[in-house]
């Protein structure tokens, strides 16, 4: 903890990213802060060490889904994907029962399913970097990102969500 | 795969304010940093003398080398070779030939029968990633005297605390003067309970504590034993004083079983 100008700066630039990964990977905002909290300490723990590294946000995400899969392991986790009304106002072009329904239809796949449409389709990594990430083989991720969006399919069918999350391969 | 990434996008944007606080959150951490790997230590002078010459530590292992799970620390570290010379310690007590294994082992069952007793309906694991069985391991600090360290998460329902436990030997603490050698913080408190038999008790509490569902400063207790064994636990003021002073009491929590 030498540097915590350092970690300070890190973290203010990539906080609003962290907390919107994290988000989507838990389904709430409460959750997501204490996850992105957990994440941020044991990013600053080790922060003269990872301060050095070449990727620190790979470091930084590996942590955060590190996080998030140990709380999911947890007994006592607290899964909330429900219909539950967010608090701010929706961006244009989604109303709150679309970004509610990617929220529920995400919260159907495992774990680590999941993890692999955030990483690739909203934090843009490569199947490489999303092995990476996970700790797993190209491989796997390419198999569980064509089921991932297979059971998206199979459920937007059976639930009739909006024409506008009607994803195509 | 371009609407599912806009719908990805969507769905995430416009965050309520956060509210971690990132200033609160290095402080907490700081503190507990520092009160991990020398709150035992900073309760007297020559700890404190010690501390400040903190290096990496080369640890002989005297014991089994238990693991707390698929990528955890070992419980008991292993000689690495090393250039940095340890401090001089000569004159400080020392650990007793118990093996490090089987030592960690008897103070993670007395620790784990402590909390059930303490904190019934609480779930306890280890702070560590990737979490497991609450756990002691040897501390691998010079800066502190030699002895086992457990960082525990606590949690029942949404409501979690991390406790931290260290059972060391006394080194060198004179109670009498103890609160006065402390580094105390402005808003930091110390006092001296002195116990029958011996026993001297040292409590205080720390105004931030990261690691906390509650948000509130800690207590801690430092429970120095006339047997030569020096507890210190450290915990949310959420988990009270008596408990984290029960907790430090523990009879098994002792380096001279």
């Amino acid at each position: 903890m030498t540097d915590v100008a350092g970690y300070r700066e890190y973290v203010t630039g990539r906080m609003d990213r962290l907390r919107r990964t994290a988000y989507l990977l838990c389904g709430d905002w409460h959750t997501a802060d204490d996850l992105v909290s957990t994440a941020l300490v044991k990013l600053l723990r080790h922060w003269s060490r990872v301060s050095a590294m070449e990727n620190i946000d790979a470091y930084a995400r590996r942590v955060l889904l590190r996080a998030w899969l140990d709380e999911r392991r947890r007994p006592w986790r607290r899964e909330q994907f429900r219909a539950q009304v967010p608090d701010r106002a929706a961006s244009p072009g989604y109303d709150v029962a679309d970004r509610l329904a990617v929220l529920e239809l995400l919260a159907h796949l495992p774990a680590r399913r999941r993890a692999v449409l955030v990483l690739r389709f909203f934090c843009d990594l490569s199947v490489e970097e999303t092995a990476e990430a996970l700790g797993c083989t190209t491989g796997t991720v390419k198999s569980q990102t064509a089921r991932g969006l297979s059971a998206l399919r199979t459920r937007l069918g059976a639930v009739g969500s909006p024409e506008e999350i009607t994803w195509k391969n | 795969m371009e609407e599912l990434r806009n719908a990805l996008h969507a769905a995430a944007a416009d965050p309520p304010p956060t509210g971690i606080d990132l200033d609160e959150l290095i402080a907490g951490t700081r503190r507990r940093t520092r009160l991990r790997y020398a709150l035992g230590t900073t309760v007297g002078a020559l700890a404190m003398v010690v501390g400040a010459v903190a290096a990496p530590t080369v640890l002989a292992p005297s014991g089994g080398l238990g693991a707390g799970g698929p990528g955890a620390p070992p419980v008991c570290p292993q000689v690495t070779p090393t250039t940095t010379a340890r401090p001089d310690r000569t004159g400080e007590p020392t650990l007793p030939d118990e093996p490090c294994g089987t030592a960690a082992g008897r103070l993670t069952a007395a620790l784990d029968a402590s909390l059930r007793t303490v904190l019934p309906g609480w779930t306890a694991t280890n702070d560590e990633h990737p979490s497991g069985p609450v756990r002691f391991a040897r501390q691998a600090v010079d800066a502190a005297p030699d002895g086992y360290l457990a960082d525990v998460d606590v949690r029942r329902g949404a409501e979690f605390h991390i406790v931290l436990v260290q059972v060391s030997t006394h080194a060198g603490i004179d109670p009498a003067t103890a609160c006065r050698q402390q580094t105390l913080g402005p808003a930091d408190t110390c006092q001296v309970h002195v116990e029958a038999g011996g026993e001297v008790l040292l409590t205080g509490t720390v105004p931030t504590l990261a690691g906390s569902s509650a948000g509130l400063g800690g207590y801690w207790v430092t429970d120095l034993r006339p047997d030569g064994t020096c507890v210190t636990v450290l915990g949310s003021q959420a988990l009270t004083l008596d408990r984290i002073t029960r907790i430090a009491r523990t009879p098994g929590l002792t380096l001279f079983p």
